[in-house]
């Protein structure tokens, strides 16, 4: 009786510990192809969802405006834990319609998303959402994924499943990570010219732990003459800066 | 006093717990070695001979095992390289080099074939026959099962890496099972399953000293399935009807196929090089050749120049004859040694042509 006491008590510690897992469970998932993805068509919780039909948060539309934009990122574009009109997308459409544009903006966000998985997510799957614009915004999925201590060209270090938290080890942007942070958003661009899209990049923040990363950003965007857009602290600034920049390119 | 009281306790009840397991292992491992013994269990299902070819990628789904041997101790043993490829290993490419990736299936991979009669080992013999001035390296970047999928990531994630100047595209064999399966997803999500678990784990290597261990493992269905690569790659599939695959094959297209391969060369030329879409030859003798696989090779011949024209690469297909010659083939795609050796040279003669080697 003690027996089945003290497992009834650990199996209810366990499954406290993983509630928040299990929520994340029913919203991303592997993927064969593209590492992670949010789970398409599920309805809205706390602090994740609604997914649409691709998987984009909170959009489920049948317009076909003249511009649609795909924003790509990691949980903070995702807005992992925040309510879907607070994502930095969100913000962007509004920004849009003030600017008197008639676009569409999806949240490619996810956590555990990559540059990586971004360039494959979009040539697997999104591509079938006929963007015009990507805005590829690179985050602490970046910095865990080209950083890590065990880094190999081919990321065949990045542990799977992966729900997106860091990695216990990051050692910095080595130059082989740094090269291979520049293969993939150069095929990022490949996949989107391809798709008749246009790639905005976004940089980190100067002097904040993901500077390491502008370097590489800003080669790509002068070798293949990208538009760049300096991430912000404040949300509202950079979803302005975003919507300008779409407006313009 | 009491305290003392419930430590011995529960100490008891753990050691006594520890005991009965204990009791029941042996009881398993003596039974399972008994049932070996009498032939009840079939050896050598229960453990891997060698470690599988093949091993999960986060990105691609899978990619060849560094340092793996297939076919051990027969004739067409294969080697997987420490840097994933078949065949010699390669280094930081100098102005000297010229070099040619081959991407695709098994038929590039060579399965079957010994390390010296793979096409792209082929394909580097004929090369240099032609080309004196330049050291030649054609990669065999073929893996068993690869579909159009797969070697897209793969070329993005390591084939670009290689800094080829000719990247050679023989494939779409394996893009015919994704297409008989209903509803079809162009990220082939419906057909592949995402490996997560390595089958050479360290806690699964351990427990595999025991009898009693592998047998539950054969027991639970595990083994022998978990020998064959489709185990862990493709999904568990729904058995189906000639008329629902049919009718799979039908809508899904070949979009996804011509997408992949199409992307691949925007790839490849952002990289630098060239790319030769090679169109897959089939054995038409093979009875076979009625079913879906030969309507998909057609179906992507004719589009697939189209590709090529469209992102500046080149299409070639063999010439009649090559698929007329049963000797070519050892099935309905697979070359034998002398079709992977006849293949190499029309493909570098076909590279001599458009003059994309070095004087």
């Amino acid at each position: 009786m003690k027996t089945v006491i003290l497992s009834a008590a650990l199996a209810f510690a366990a499954s406290a510990c993983r509630h928040a897992d299990d929520l994340d469970a029913n919203y991303f998932r592997p993927h064969p192809m593209f590492h992670v993805e949010p789970i398409p068509n599920v309805p809205a919780a706390d602090g994740v969802g609604p997914h649409d039909a691709f998987g984009l948060r909170g959009y489920n539309t049948s317009e076909n405006p003249p511009i649609k934009v795909l924003i790509f990122g990691g949980a903070s574009i995702y807005a992992h834990g925040k309510a879907t009109k607070e994502a930095i997308p969100a913000l962007v459409a509004e920004e849009l319609v003030k600017l008197q544009k008639s676009a569409l903006v999806g949240n490619a966000g996810c956590p555990g998303q990559c540059a990586a998985s971004a360039m494959l997510r979009l040539h697997f799957s999104l591509s079938a959402w006929k963007p015009t614009h990507i805005v590829y915004s690179p985050g602490g999925e970046d910095w865990s994924v080209y950083a890590a201590q065990n880094f190999q060209s081919d990321l065949n270090h990045v542990p799977r499943p992966w729900s997106g938290s860091p990695f216990p080890f990051e050692a910095g942007l080595s130059p082989a990570g740094a090269a291979a942070y520049e293969r993939d958003l150069r095929s990022l661009d490949v996949v989107a010219r391809m798709n008749e899209a246009r790639l905005i990049l976004c940089m980190p923040i100067e002097r904040s732990k993901y500077s390491p990363l502008r370097a590489p950003i800003l080669k790509v965007s002068q070798q293949r003459r990208l538009m760049v857009i300096e991430q912000m602290r404040d949300a509202d600034e950079m979803a302005r800066a975003i919507a300008r920049g779409i407006a313009k390119n | 006093m009491k305290t003392a009281s419930v430590v011995r306790r529960a100490v008891l009840l753990i050691l006594s717990e520890i005991a009965v397991v204990a009791v029941l292992g042996f009881f398993v491992e003596g039974l399972s070695r008994g049932a070996l013994h009498a032939g009840l269990v079939p050896e050598s299902e229960l453990r891997f001979p060698a470690p599988l070819i093949v091993r999960p990628h986060p990105f691609i789904g899978f990619s060849l095992r560094e340092l793996a041997i297939r076919g051990a101790g027969q004739p067409f043993e294969h080697h997987i390289n420490r840097q994933g490829y078949r065949g010699a290993l390669f280094t930081a490419k100098t102005p000297q080099t010229f070099r040619v990736l081959c991407v695709g299936d098994s038929v590039v991979y060579g399965d079957n074939l010994a390390d010296g009669e793979t096409l792209p080992f082929r394909l580097e013999e004929s090369l240099k026959e032609i080309v004196k001035t330049k050291n030649i390296e054609v990669i065999n970047a073929g893996v068993l099962q690869y579909t159009s999928a797969e070697t897209f990531a793969a070329l993005a994630l390591r084939g670009i890496d290689t800094s080829p100047d000719v990247v050679v595209f023989y494939q779409g064999a394996n893009d015919v099972a994704p297409r008989l399966v209903r509803p079809f997803k162009s990220d082939y999500s419906h057909f592949r399953s995402v490996w997560v678990r390595d089958s050479e784990q360290r806690a699964d290597k351990f427990l595999e000293a025991s009898d009693g261990y592998v047998t539950l493992r054969w027991l639970a269905g595990v083994y022998p399935n978990a020998m064959h690569i489709d185990y862990y790659t493709t999904r568990p599939l729904a058995k189906s009807t000639q008329k629902e695959r049919e009718s799979g094959f039908f809508r899904s297209g070949n979009d996804a196929f011509l997408h992949n391969e199409a992307a691949g060369t925007a790839l490849a030329r952002a990289a630098g090089a060239r790319s030769l879409i090679v169109a897959t030859s089939y054995n038409e003798q093979f009875p076979d050749n009625a079913g879906f696989l030969k309507q998909m090779i057609e179906q992507n011949r004719r589009k697939q120049s189209q590709t090529a024209a469209k992102q500046g690469a080149n299409f070639y297909e063999l010439p009649p004859e090559f698929a007329s010659e049963p000797r070519n083939f050892r099935d309905n795609v697979h070359f034998t040694a002398d079709g992977a050796k006849t293949a190499a040279a029309h493909i570098a003669y076909e590279m001599a042509r458009l003059n994309w080697l070095p004087k």
